[in-house]
């Protein structure tokens, strides 16, 4: 079997492309394809000619058949109203951003919303404490994202948020223009994949470029870098998405999919288990991969002799950035472990803990568990046989460990 | 869009429309409701949910969302959730009709139309030649496609019929290449 990368991408990979579905190293590998293939543009343009016809019939139909909602919005916020007033009193959420929407001075509003927020805050607190004495110190005791914790036979931790900090970071003030928009666009989770991009100038001055985030994002952003010296903010259309990243080169992409999954499915306990552990691990898949681009990202604009260059202040910064993302990375890593090894269990797998690999970059490492996770769970074509499928998830979550090990 | 606890997609900074209301989570989910009425309720007439029913199961779903977002509750992704809620309400609401009437195996494809839709798409010839092979795709795959036309992702999509990625994708990847072949016939 050959497992170098095809020639031309199949169909089943051309449809995954035009619909943004690929992983982001095999999406640009193909994109770099296009461009010099003319059958396999043609190929592409026959596809999005499939689309665009279903696209034609479908509201073809809808207009025929005329289905629309016939009630109005005032319908529905009556019914809000009335269901508002038999749940009782508004949430706190709700009462803390009306408090923010009152007219009136800006602090007066925000210091009563925050006094709301910590009275209700230290009373959760009190109550807990008096009702549980004993677990009190039990979860600060826990190193956070310890790679200790991946381990087959621990629960599932529970999911931070994929691809939004888990905590609020404690960011350090910064200095130099590009590491304090560094530090906003992290704290706002705009450094997590989002088409925004920092272009910083010879004068030390930075420019955050905007890509079609959307009007309110744009707005969050901006309001977030007003005001610092040095930063400003530009809109652009979409770019060509050239994000730098390397193409694939370890496994074969073609047609198939995960030979296993109809086992798997049998010995976990079904479909639905196997389902649920799929969409699960795929979203902490794209935690993952959202922190680790982070972080090359970081590290291509800040290499060792210019962070060398860096006043104390601003290293402090970048650093509380960079240890933030590799928090949330090591979190990720052990939610993926211990969904993942109750499946390498049922595929009889040897324990990855029994082979000692190189320590590989987080980078590297990441991509590769990312390639193998979207065969498994993601719907990548693969050539790989099952057994080979299960040997490299493997050798991935080996690699990953020990990647995971050497940052933490 | 993300709401819950503090989501961004809350704009404050618009104001309010409409008249003042108890808090933004109201007039989140109006908006919400504005912009997704319709295909919520073309999405549940393909379910097969008698056309009487439509107006009364979409609005459960905001009112549901609007129950879970004062509670508290995070929902990431709204629009999906909203048409997670619909499709089990709608589910339900059809499994609940079948008790009295037999449902034939075609029930939750198009059951809607005053006017004739196949007579006026079996006029263009590419849309006849889609129409006969959507028809004869499992029920799963049209709905996949249904709501991939409707804009969401895989993901999204496995989120809301209860399936994998994988499942997802080689729903569409297999409609769509039929859709290819069907139009060069």
């Amino acid at each position: 079997m050959n497992k170098l990368q095809p020639l031309h991408p199949g169909s089943e990979d051309l449809l995954l492309f035009i619909d943004g579905e690929l992983p982001e190293p095999r999406q640009a590998a193909i994109r770099m394809h296009l461009a010099g293939c003319w059958k396999c543009r043609a190929e592409v343009e026959e596809l999005e000619n499939a689309v665009s016809q279903f696209m034609r019939y479908q509201t073809a139909v809808d207009a025929a058949e005329g289905v629309a909602g016939t009630r109005s919005s005032a319908d529905l916020r009556r019914k809000l109203e009335r269901l508002d007033r038999e749940l009782g009193r508004p949430g706190l959420w709700s009462r803390v951003r009306h408090l923010l929407t009152l007219p009136g001075p800006a602090f007066a509003r925000r210091v009563a919303a925050g006094i709301l927020v910590m009275a209700t805050a230290w009373a959760a607190v009190t109550l807990v404490q008096r009702l549980t004495p004993a677990r009190r110190m039990a979860p600060a005791m826990q190193p956070a994202g310890s790679v200790q914790a991946i381990a087959p036979t621990l629960p599932p931790p529970a999911l931070p948020k994929p691809g939004v900090p888990a905590a609020p970071p404690a960011l350090a003030p910064a200095g130099l223009p590009e590491i304090a928009a560094l530090v906003k666009l992290h704290t706002l989770g705009a450094d997590l994949g989002e088409p925004v991009e920092t272009e910083p100038s010879a004068d030390g001055a930075v420019t955050v470029i905007c890509r079609q985030v959307g009007r309110e994002r744009e707005t969050e952003i901006r309001s977030a870098l007003a005001g610092i010296p040095g930063v400003t903010v530009r809109t652009e259309p979409a770019g060509p998405q050239d994000t730098g990243r390397r193409p694939p080169t370890t496994l074969a992409l073609g047609s198939g999919g995960n030979p296993l999954e109809r086992a798997l499915a049998g010995q976990l306990g079904g479909k639905a288990v196997f389902d649920r552990l799929a969409n699960e691990i795929l979203e902490q898949d794209d935690g993952l991969m959202a922190r680790v681009y982070a972080l090359h990202d970081i590290e291509k604009r800040f290499p060792a002799s210019r962070q060398a260059g860096l006043s104390a202040q601003d290293r402090a910064a970048l650093e509380a950035v960079i240890l933030d993302h590799r928090r949330a990375a090591i979190e990720n890593g052990a939610a993926i472990e211990s969904r993942v090894a109750p499946i390498a269990k049922a595929l009889g797998l040897a324990s990855p803990a029994a082979r000692q690999p190189a320590a590989p970059g987080i980078f590297e490492a990441a991509q590769r568990m990312d390639r193998i996770l979207n065969m498994f769970f993601g719907g990548s074509p693969s050539k790989l046989t099952g057994a080979e499928l299960g040997a490299e998830l493997n050798a991935a979550r080996a690699e990953l460990r020990a990647a995971l090990e050497a940052v933490r | 869009m993300s709401i819950g606890a503090l989501g961004p997609a809350v704009d404050l900074a618009t104001g309010a429309i409409g008249p003042p209301m108890e808090s933004p989570v109201h007039e989140l989910v109006v908006q919400l409701y504005e912009e997704m009425r319709d295909p919520v309720c073309r999405y549940l007439a393909r379910l097969g949910v008698p056309r009487t029913a439509l107006d009364d199961l979409c609005q459960e779903a905001f009112l549901r969302l609007f129950q879970a977002l004062r509670s508290g509750k995070q929902v990431p992704n709204p629009r999906a959730w909203i048409f997670t809620v619909a499709r089990n309400s709608g589910l339900n609401a059809r499994e609940a009709e079948a008790r009295t009437q037999e449902l034939d195996e075609k029930a939750d494809w198009p059951q809607v139309a005053s006017a004739d839709p196949e007579a006026a798409i079996l006029k263009d010839e590419t849309l006849a030649r889609i129409h006969r092979l959507v028809e004869g795709l499992p029920s799963d795959q049209r709905h996949c496609l249904r709501l991939r036309a409707e804009g969401f992702r895989y993901r999204e999509i496995a989120g809301i019929m209860g399936v994998t990625v994988s499942t997802v994708a080689g729903s569409i990847r297999r409609s769509v290449l039929r859709i290819r072949e069907a139009i060069h016939e």
